[in-house]
């Protein structure tokens, strides 16, 4: 184990998920050299269409499949080792948990499961059910009962039971209303507040753009970028001017000015673009023609059903007075 | 690849080659994961094992209790029993096996689905990713199931007592009515009498006795001889270690001669019934009249042949060569001499005396049969002189050294030399002869019975039970016994003929006392009761003599056809006895299904479970197969292919091999025996507790750990 790996929250080198068939073949390479740190205490975002490898990738960390080749580990220890599993949560990308159990045992077995004693779980279960919105009657209905978002809260209310220092998040707003996924990223914001760790992999690509202070997206098993989401959202060949209390006279003038030399006290910087359009241009630049992502499938849902957007790959600033440059 | 195994394999793979393999698997076990050994945690695995238990009752299986009781009565009301015991032994049986069914069915299905659902509807992503190991996953999971079979098993088990405990007031109440309706002679009441005094549900626990010997009159200390009667009725059993040196290649010459001297009796002329079946001419179309013919027994003859350990033939009288009547066959064939299946006791002359008779195994079947015998760790062979009393109306008497043998090889100077063969020894003490009865179909000693007391053969039961106590308050002491009857074609049909008489005294060797004659009749294959006095058994160093006392009637004897009931306890603690095995059955089916269904789905997993469970019954139940070599003369015809032929023998041969093979490294569920003590109202030893442990720890615990080294190999995510 390295100085960095002690370091950092989620390190990979080289790490490689290839699926065989039955007689031990490859059949499908899911991840490939994957090179990832990710510090402690931020937010990350694990982007990517379907089968891109961010699944695969979640899978590895936690130990569900082992790597074919490289390694990664999750703070400081190898991934799949049950002692780190003290300190991590994971939401899965659906509640998978025991649908005959109602909320409140639900909680209370995962609780077990980290030995957590009996006095300390009386009261970290309500705080945790009423923590994700979980009322009274709901606690004690059996999960079968519930709703998408219900399952959602729960499911996080697992993830979090044991106070984790990583949080692994998949899909965390699929199934929840405009109020809960406002709460949920409110939640993440306040895990990220109290030091905590967070990867977040998410479709919903707003979201992502809200809470996380770096992303990478991945595509076909390959990392395809990877930084803070403000740097990767800037537009850098185009400079944008913010100015307060002009009128059209004067900023004739600025116009003007501006053509000759510069100004005191102008905002200059670079619009942003989306996430959104982010994603789509990675995803384009790296598909071959005759994909469906490509030319003019823009509408379409490619295989796996990710919805691209219109408009074009270009930038599209975001100044709200729509003066541009 | 089993073709290559049953090729290679041994025919007999040691008992220890077991254990090699258990070694192995743990040591497996702790290489794969000595870490989730260290972080082992009991509250983890009792957490896992609740919600497995919340999952059985919450699916409902607690709802096939209620089907399976109301199959038990409705099956015990159609069922036909011969009286009361017989009625509550079915219905024991009935509640018993419907348990077992309900919880080996239902542990089977919840074990085998629960890990495959688990990774199928990715509940195990949950799991898998907090702290909880592999390990206690496997071991959470099977105690989840285990206490399903155990709250099964509960219902089942209290249904059970409450309804057989209702059975038996209801019988018990019947019982007293036929008491008192019954005559006092009546056969059957000496039985009655105990259930109504004793119960029905009981728990008993036997003294069993140590030997059984079959005589023509009861042996006597100091008595010169001991006795047997002719006409093949019985047989005496002579042991005998034969020294390593008898097999020596150099000695290829080597010959087994063993010298017989028996004193002969031959008090009366023949019954008219044993000259009646003295002469069977096979030709005759009617018997000649026996009336008014006096006719003495014939010369003194006997049989001889050799057997091995299990009383199979080794060397048949026919291979054996009767030395002093050797010149009666005249021929010059070497290989054709007077053979032992009649040998005439030289020596005898008028109607008692003792003759002699000296039989010669030849060195052909010294070095074929007796060789192939498995030898001791000194290297000697045990072998048994079978020596079968031919004569009828005759009683042939053995001394103490009525049978010697010697190994006779040639000294260097090629001279033969006798070699005297001491017996067999066994714990220090050396083997005795035993003395037998002809045995019947069903492996059981004849002993014939006889209205005069002198006449009637006797069979005598040795106990020795230093630790037995005669009920407190009372001066007897109740026996079981049990036997299969048989009737002569002579017999009478009347309904007194009908009624087997057996007498039954006690001696007590430390007493000297001999009890008063004890006479029952009993039903052939049914238990009967009756009571003795206390002083026959005190000391526990006592002997039991059975005469059967109705002409033409033939009583069965085993060993265990008699036992002294030297306590009783609850049926319900027995009935409780009887759980704990189905339980641990289902803990063993459960620890199947649970490897299984770590590297199969869970129809496989059903299935195979099945196959490891049943494979050794069935492999038992098929038996070796006769002779690969008759089976393909059967096939084929004796003019069949040669070539084919071999293809046939050898591939039943192998097939043969693997059958067992798989058979040896299967679990035998024969150990898990639940019925058979209880419904037969007796005590089950912690010996039937502790065999079907046994199973469990060898077979069950290597069985868990490969399971957890398969889980901890498997990418759990689909």
């Amino acid at each position: 184990m390295t100085d960095q790996a002690n370091g950092a929250a989620v390190q990979t080198q080289g790490l490689t998920k290839i699926y065989k068939d039955f007689w031990g073949r490859p059949k499908v390479t899911a991840l490939q050299d994957l090179n990832l740190t990710i510090h402690r205490g931020e937010v990350f975002g694990l982007l990517g269409p379907n089968g891109s490898g961010k699944s695969t990738t979640i899978k590895l960390l936690l130990g569900l499949i082992f790597p074919s080749r490289g390694s990664a580990h999750v703070l400081g220890q190898p991934a799949g080792n049950t002692v780190i599993n003290e300190r991590i949560g994971f939401l899965p990308e659906e509640s998978y948990l025991y649908k005959f159990l109602n909320g409140e045992e639900t909680l209370r077995f995962y609780g077990k499961l980290f030995k957590i004693p009996h006095k300390e779980l009386n009261k970290r279960v309500p705080l945790l059910l009423d923590k994700v919105g979980l009322d009274e009657p709901s606690r004690k209905r059996k999960l079968r009962e519930y709703s998408k978002g219900m399952a959602r809260r729960i499911g996080l209310a697992q993830a979090l039971i044991n106070d984790p220092d990583l949080i692994l998040l998949d899909e965390p707003t699929t199934g929840l209303d405009p109020i809960g996924t406002r709460e949920m990223k409110d939640l993440i914001v306040s895990l990220k507040k109290q030091g905590k760790t967070v990867i977040l992999c998410s479709h919903l690509l707003a979201d992502v753009q809200d809470v996380c202070d770096r992303i990478t997206i991945l595509f076909k098993g390959r990392m395809q970028t990877l930084g803070e989401v403000r740097d990767l959202l800037q537009v850098k060949d185009i400079t944008q001017i913010e100015a307060r209390g002009l009128n059209r006279e004067q900023i004739d003038q600025v116009r003007q000015f501006m053509s000759r030399m510069g100004a005191g006290n102008a905002a200059i910087t670079h619009p942003t673009t989306t996430l959104e359009d982010l994603f789509i241009r990675i995803v384009r630049e790296n598909t071959p023609m005759n994909d469906a992502y490509s030319g003019g499938a823009e509408r379409a849902r490619p295989a796996g059903g990710f919805p691209v957007a219109s408009g074009s790959s270009s930038s599209s600033p975001s100044s709200s007075n729509g003066n541009n440059a | 690849m089993s073709w290559l195994i049953a090729q290679t394999a041994p025919d007999s793979v040691p008992g220890y080659v077991g254990w090699i393999i258990v070694a192995l698997i743990v040591l497996l076990g702790l290489a794969v994961g000595l870490s989730d050994v260290v972080r082992f945690s009991p509250k983890r695995i009792w957490a896992i094992s609740s919600v497995g238990f919340r999952e059985s009752i919450r699916r409902r299986v607690l709802w096939v209790t209620p089907l399976a009781m109301i199959g038990i009565i409705a099956v015990t009301q159609l069922a036909h029993p011969v009286d009361e015991q017989d009625a509550i032994r079915q219905t024991t049986k009935y509640c018993l096996f419907a348990s077992g069914i309900v919880v080996v069915i239902a542990t089977l299905i919840l074990a085998c689905t629960s890990l495959p659902k688990e990774i199928d509807n990715r509940v195990i992503y949950t799991i898998v990713t907090k702290p909880a190991t592999r390990l206690e996953i496997v071991l959470g999971k099977t105690l989840g199931f285990a206490r399903t079979s155990a709250l099964m098993l509960l219902v089942m088990g209290l249904f059970s007592f409450i309804y057989l405990k209702i059975n038996a007031a209801q019988l018990q109440a019947s019982i007293q009515n036929r008491l008192q309706t019954m005559p006092a002679s009546d056969p059957s009441r000496g039985t009655l009498q105990h259930y109504a005094d004793e119960g029905l549900l009981q728990a008993r626990t036997y003294a069993r006795p140590a030997a059984l010997q079959v005589y023509a009159r009861v042996p006597r200390p100091g008595d010169k001889y001991t006795w047997t009667v002719g006409a093949a009725e019985q047989s005496i059993h002579v042991p005998f270690a034969l020294p390593e040196e008898l097999f020596d290649p150099n000695h290829p010459e080597a010959q087994l001669v063993f010298n017989i001297q028996v004193a002969t009796d031959q008090p009366r002329p023949l019954t008219r019934r044993e000259i009646e079946n003295e002469m069977p001419d096979p030709t005759a179309t009617t018997r000649p009249s026996t009336q008014g013919v006096q006719k003495w027994p014939g010369k003194p003859r006997i049989a001889v042949s050799l057997l091995n350990e299990n009383a199979n033939t080794v060397v048949s009288g026919t291979q054996l060569m009767d030395v002093m009547h050797l010149d009666q066959v005249r021929t010059k064939d070497p290989s054709v001499f007077k053979d032992a299946q009649s040998v005439l006791l030289e020596g005898i002359s008028g109607q008692s005396g003792t003759g002699r008779a000296v039989i010669a195994v030849p060195p052909k079947w010294i070095q074929e049969r007796l060789k192939a015998i498995p030898a001791a760790a000194d290297g000697t062979r045990l072998v048994y002189l079978l020596i079968t009393p031919l004569t009828t109306g005759t009683q042939f008497g053995f001394g103490a050294d009525a049978v010697t043998a010697s190994a006779v090889m040639a000294d260097a100077s090629g001279k033969p030399v006798p070699m005297p063969i001491r017996p067999p020894a066994k714990d220090g003490k050396p083997l005795e002869p035993s003395f037998r009865g002809r045995l019947s179909s069903t492996h059981a000693q004849q002993l014939r019975g006889d209205s005069d007391r002198a006449e009637a053969p006797v069979g005598v039961y040795a106990f020795h039970e230093s630790g037995l106590v005669a009920p407190a308050g009372s001066d007897t002491v109740p026996f079981e016994f049990r036997t299969k009857v048989e009737r002569s074609g002579e017999a009478e049909s009347t309904e007194a003929e009908n009624v087997t008489n057996v007498e039954l005294t006690l001696f007590n060797h430390k007493t000297g006392y001999t009890s008063p004659s004890i006479m029952i009749t009993p039903d052939s294959d049914r238990p009967t009761f009756f009571k003795a006095p206390k002083a026959g058994v005190e000391g526990g160093d006592f002997d039991l003599y059975v005469r059967s006392r109705t002409d033409g009637h033939y009583v069965g004897l085993r060993t265990n056809s008699v036992a002294v009931v030297a306590s009783t306890q609850s049926f319900a603690f027995n009935l409780v006895k009887s759980l704990v095995i189905l339980w641990m059955l289902s803990v063993l089916v459960v620890i199947i299904s649970i490897f299984c269904s770590t590297f199969v789905s869970w129809p496989i997993a059903v299935v195979l479970t099945l196959v490891i469970l049943l494979g050794r019954w069935c492999v038992v139940q098929l038996g070796d197969p006769s002779s690969p070599q008759q089976m393909a003369t059967d096939f084929f015809g004796p003019s069949a292919n040669a070539v084919g032929t071999r293809v046939f023998t050898d591939t039943v041969g192998a097939l043969n091999k693997v059958l067992n093979l798989t058979a040896k490294v299967l679990p035998d569920v024969d150990q898990f025996r639940v019925t058979e003590d209880i419904e037969r109202g007796v005590t089950i030893t912690p010996r039937a507790l502790l065999d079907p442990l046994l199973v469990i720890l060898t077979f069950g615990l290597p069985m868990l750990i490969l399971a957890y080294v398969f889980l901890r190999k498997k990418e759990v995510a689909p």
